[in-house]
């Protein structure tokens, strides 16, 4: 039995009947993640000596499963790089509140992601890009690209990222896993560095929608320390999966079905469609005709708020400052040393759109689209149970082939909507294009109403084998 | 253009960065790349649309914010103090 390739479930019943035990499982993974991660690049640091430590603690309903975390969620006691040179030395304090809520999930280490969560390729990294596990000459995906490959390559059985405005639900559906992305306000976001506080969530990347359920259901629910968490009534998300979708109704949006995405993507998410008809889900076409400005909506906002949050690190509390001079000389060459490039573009962007002049031109007419995407998923959730998609246009691209900024931005075209709506939303699994690269199927909820995409998911996976696919030299 | 150099030293002053000389010219023209794409919102009619505040649809209920006239008496009939429609101190 591959210990690694076993689902939480799976890991949670072997525990139950001493089948093996969460300190195997733990070594077992860090084994692997260990001979793997210079081919892949999923991890920045494998805490060994605390997984192993970790494992063996005693657990009740919920633990003892291995989990990586990506490296802008705070680990007391680990390095917290956010993939930056900027934080290369930086070690967390506390626990992020969602790492409280999983405590007694033995840690495998930080993952890889794009510097500071910009970028959708995990090659912003400050020290080396995330590779995909289908083939190692494409991206993995980003910002939580590192998460992902974990996750797909067994080096971890699941894994939290964030998701600003598509990091999670990206590089889950290049790397052909599960990412869900809440509701914002489900989960607390204390503990996560923040690149736009309005839009970040943390959330899953797991092998199985269930495996994402059980993870949810011990993350989400009110925080005293984030007050942006919500209390939602259901907070089990397992016991309430259902594998009966009949008479769902799925709203398919036009302009997610365009000629801008990719052939080979629009046809697996018909034959997803069809699929989730046959098990009894109506399809109701829709008009979200606000899709088309999301994307710099969304790109404007994000460099506003960026360039906010970012303001705050000025290199001093970073053990990383090389000049000596005064206080605000040493501020600008630490950032300007600490900075990568897609980093500095977008806090350049964010503080000219912040301008006087700028300010209505720019960011009040962003927020303004931003009630108008809201106000068409208003409308289409009377219509609708779940709205469905593709995650992305295309699948993984060569590593090093997006050159301009605005190329990368587009890929988001699909997963910034339900961002600036804070709508919960999931990529799973649906397919593979003739290079054998996964394609992802996102579903999108109304706020709260994770249950809903989760039992459709569940139902998808349950009549599909997609999500069982091995990477071909997945070796134990 | 939608940024010049000059501009462009200035919102580096203000982001607390050094912009090498030699980048100048790239980084004007990404951002100028990335603003024009952003003038697609310009072909929206946005005169009565409010700027969103927040991302759930839920809006905090509450009153209009008004003066209104106490039902004195009701409101107060358990107060032995009372002299017109005010408590006596």
């Amino acid at each position: 039995m591959k210990l690694t390739n076993l689902s939480i479930k799976e890991l949670l019943k072997g525990y139950k009947n001493n089948t093996f035990s969460p300190s195997e499982v733990t070594k077992a993974y860090l084994k692997k993640a260990k001979e793997n991660n210079q081919k892949i690049g999923a991890y920045i640091n494998i805490t060994e000596d605390k997984a192993v430590e970790d494992s063996k603690s005693k657990f009740h309903s919920f633990g003892g499963v291995p989990m990586a975390i990506k490296d802008n969620i705070h680990v007391a006691n680990v390095n917290t790089t956010c993939a930056s040179k900027l934080l290369k030395n930086h070690k967390a304090i506390f626990n992020a509140t969602v790492i409280k809520r999983l405590i007694n999930c033995p840690v495998l280490g930080k993952t890889n992601m794009d510097e500071f969560a910009m970028g959708s390729s995990n090659e912003t990294s400050a020290f080396y890009p995330v590779k995909n596990p289908w083939d190692l000459k494409k991206v993995s995906g980003g910002s939580s690209g590192g998460s992902a490959a974990a996750v797909a390559a067994n080096l971890a059985s699941f894994a939290l990222g964030s998701d600003t405005g598509g990091s999670i639900r990206q590089p889950a559906a290049f790397c052909g896993v599960v990412g869900l992305r809440p509701t914002y306000g489900l989960v607390s976001r204390y503990g996560l560095v923040a690149v736009a506080p309005s839009m970040d969530q943390i959330g899953p990347l797991t092998k199985t929608v269930e495996d994402s359920a059980y993870v949810l259901s011990n993350l989400a629910g009110f925080d005293e320390k984030d007050a942006m968490t919500a209390s939602p009534k259901t907070l089990d998300y397992t016991k309430s999966l259902k594998e009966d979708i009949k008479n769902v109704k799925i709203g398919l949006p036009k302009q997610y079905f365009t000629d801008y995405t990719n052939n080979e993507v629009r046809q697996a998410v018909n034959k997803a469609i069809r699929t989730l008809e046959k098990l009894g889900a109506k399809m109701v076409e829709l008009d979200l005709s606000h899709t088309p400005y999301s994307v710099s909506a969304y790109t404007l906002l994000c460099a506003a708020e960026a360039s906010s949050s970012l303001a705050r690190l000025n290199g001093t509390s970073c053990k990383n400052t090389k000049i000596k001079g005064d206080y605000s000389k040493q501020c600008v060459n630490s950032r300007t040393e600490g900075f990568g490039i897609e980093v500095k573009r977008r806090i350049l962007l964010g503080t000219h759109i912040l301008n006087s002049t700028n300010y209505a031109e720019y960011y009040i007419r962003a927020q303004k689209v931003r009630t108008l995407v809201q106000r068409d998923f208003q409308r289409a959730f009377h219509s609708c149970d779940i709205i469905l998609g593709p995650t992305t246009p295309t699948t993984a691209f060569p590593l090093n082939s997006k050159h301009d900024p605005l190329t990368m931005y587009l890929h988001d075209s699909y997963t910034t909507p339900a961002s600036l709506a804070g709508l919960p939303a999931m990529s799973i699994p649906c397919g593979y294009d003739s290079n054998g690269l996964p394609i992802g199927l996102q579903l999108i909820a109304p706020h709260f109403k994770e249950q809903d995409i989760l039992n459709v998911g569940h139902a998808f996976q349950l009549d599909t084998d997609y999500h069982k696919r091995k990477i071909t030299n997945d070796e134990e | 253009m939608k940024i010049t150099a000059k501009q462009l030293n200035e919102i580096a002053s203000l982001s607390m960065l050094n912009i090498k000389q030699e980048e100048i010219d790239e980084y004007i023209k990404e951002l100028d790349q990335v603003l024009t794409y952003a003038d697609n919102l310009k072909k929206l009619d946005l005169d009565d649309v409010k700027p969103a505040k927040h991302c759930l649809f839920e809006e905090r209920i509450t009153r209009e914010d008004k003066v209104v006239q106490l039902r004195s008496k009701k409101s107060l009939h358990n107060d032995i103090n009372l002299k017109d429609t005010f408590i006596e101190d």
